[in-house]
């Protein structure tokens, strides 16, 4: 059905029971029409409105104002729609100020030019908007309070993690020194005790015999400060060469061989190309000789050693299995303290695990070990590639 | 009076070098390398053995676990550590746990040998205050 088709009683019947309210005003501001619902919004009833100026509906600290827009308008009247979110402050017949969004439709009619306004009472909207507000801006502050908490949480964590850093540097160092005078008194001991034998012995040949132990157990003093030293000092950069993993690899498992003379132990080795390293050659061998070496020991009669070449993400790396007795749990963290063993005394101090991380860190390299006791030990090093140019 | 003492060191040459500090004195010599010996000898001579010097790191069972064994098993049977850790924890920590003297390695002959007599006399009047 076309608007036209619809009949003027249709039309009342519309605009009377429109729930937003409809205003007529001509052209010098009086209201000429108001439907139920605008009375109804402003407290108003029957024809109390016409023939008023529209500025009873606005508040008095809005009405000069209002009046002078209102001028402006009539002389250039041009439609305004509804949803354009301008709120306007209206007041109704006992006073009560309220938002209210307008839309103006100006035209000329039989009557001469008036203007059709449409207003809609938004205190629920405004006030889900301002409640909206406000939540959004608790949240906001729930947001911001929750930021600096875990800012502060960080702060606390990096100072603790220092700390801890400290005294965990502190603590490696108790054991260092621990470890040293343990190492350093036996020796000593011995010395001390062949020195006292032949003060007391008056038979030349066992002079000689105890004057040879303290020559040996002097030179085991000296073996340990140069291996303790050796280790400490960073790599100086005009010393390094380019050490391919794979013939580093080669020579350890070769020498590790020798050093123990052992065939029972069968060792594979699956070498991929992998780029070249930036570091001392013979301490890379060092490297991975010591863990091959605690491998062969870890198997016993016999066992597998796999090892394994690999790059990735400009880090090449090897990968040494042992198919032995495992580490303890519990021993795992101690493993790379300086003369931590859990061999006697003819396999050494305790340092080839220390130096092989003191070696690795030097170059910027990464060691780790997974183990559980009974299912073998596999060290995992990385080391930075060298640059390609 | 002759003492009995047990020296228990995996280091051969450290054993050697205390049976000499104590030789020429009245002390019998018997050696172990590690506390499973040191057991098997103590079983076979409890009533003769007067003083235990006992090492602290030894593979398998360390002497932190061999004392504690040796306390609740020979409880007056006087123990001295010997040891190269410089460690007062250590020391206090085996003290209370009953053993009679900590030294540190090198100990000198005389030290020596009078920790194990004042270790063995302890064993003596304990022995006739028993009696």
């Amino acid at each position: 059905m076309q608007p036209q088709e619809v009949s003027e009683k249709l039309l009342r019947l519309a605009v009377h029971a429109s729930p937003s309210g409809i205003l007529i005003v001509d052209r010098t501001g009086r209201i000429v029409f108001a439907n139920p619902a605008l009375l109804d919004m402003f407290g108003y009833a029957g024809d109390e409105l016409v023939g008023r100026l529209i500025e009873i509906l606005v508040p008095d600290k809005d009405a000069e104002a209002h009046r002078r827009h209102r001028e402006k308008f009539d002389a250039r009247p041009s439609p305004r729609d509804m949803g354009r979110r301008e709120y306007f402050d209206a007041v109704s017949k006992d006073g009560r100020i309220f938002p209210v969004e307008i839309g103006l439709r100006p035209g000329e009619f039989d009557e001469g030019q008036m203007v059709v306004a449409t207003v809609i009472d938004i205190t629920q909207r405004r006030q889900s908007e301002d409640r909206l507000q406000r939540h959004e801006q608790h949240l906001e502050e729930l947001v911001e309070e929750r930021t600096g908490e875990l800012r502060e949480a960080q702060i606390e964590t990096e100072s603790v993690m220092e700390k801890l850093i400290q005294s965990e540097k502190l603590a490696a160092i108790g054991t260092l020194v621990s470890g040293i005078g343990h190492e350093i008194n036996n020796p000593l001991y011995l010395i001390l005790g062949m020195g006292e034998a032949i003060r007391d012995e008056e038979d030349h040949a066992l002079c000689r015999e105890y004057g040879e132990d303290i020559v040996k157990h002097c030179r085991r003093i000296k073996e340990i400060v140069r291996n303790l030293s050796q280790y400490a000092r960073p790599g100086a950069g005009h010393d390094l060469q380019r050490v391919d993993l794979n013939e580093a690899t080669s020579a350890a498992v070769l020498a590790a061989k020798r050093s123990l003379g052992s065939d029972r132990i069968e060792i594979r080795q699956n070498a991929s190309p992998v780029p070249a390293i930036l570091a001392k050659a013979e301490e890379i061998q060092q490297v991975l000789f010591n863990i091959i070496r605690n491998g062969i020991q870890a198997c016993g009669e016999q066992g597998t050693i796999e090892i394994e070449t690999s790059h990735r993400d400009g880090r090449a790396s090897v990968r040494i299995r042992d198919s032995g007795a495992g580490i303890p749990l519990s021993d795992v963290k101690k493993i790379f303290d300086p003369f931590f063993t859990t061999k006697g005394p003819e396999h050494g101090e305790g340092l080839g695990l220390y130096i092989v991380q003191q070696i690795v860190t030097k170059y910027g390299g990464i060691i780790d070990v997974v183990s559980d006791g009974g299912t073998g030990t596999t060290f995992s090093v990385q080391f930075p590639v060298a640059d390609q140019t | 009076m002759l003492h009995h003492v047990l020296i228990i060191d995996d280091e051969e040459d450290i054993r050697k070098v205390i049976r000499q500090q104590l030789s020429g004195t009245h002390f019998e010599i018997l050696e172990a390398d590690g506390a499973e010996q040191a057991l098997q000898l103590l079983d076979e001579n409890v009533l003769t053995v007067d003083v235990i010097i006992c090492d602290v790191r030894m593979p398998r069972i360390s002497g932190v676990d061999a004392v504690d064994h040796f306390r609740r098993k020979y409880p007056h049977t006087p123990i001295i550590v010997l040891t190269g850790f410089p460690d007062l924890d250590l020391a206090v920590a085996f003290m209370k746990e009953g053993v009679v003297d900590y030294l540190v390695k090198p100990v000198e002959k005389e030290k020596l040998v009078e920790a194990v007599e004042n270790a063995a006399n302890r064993r003596r009047i304990f022995e006739s205050s028993s009696l």
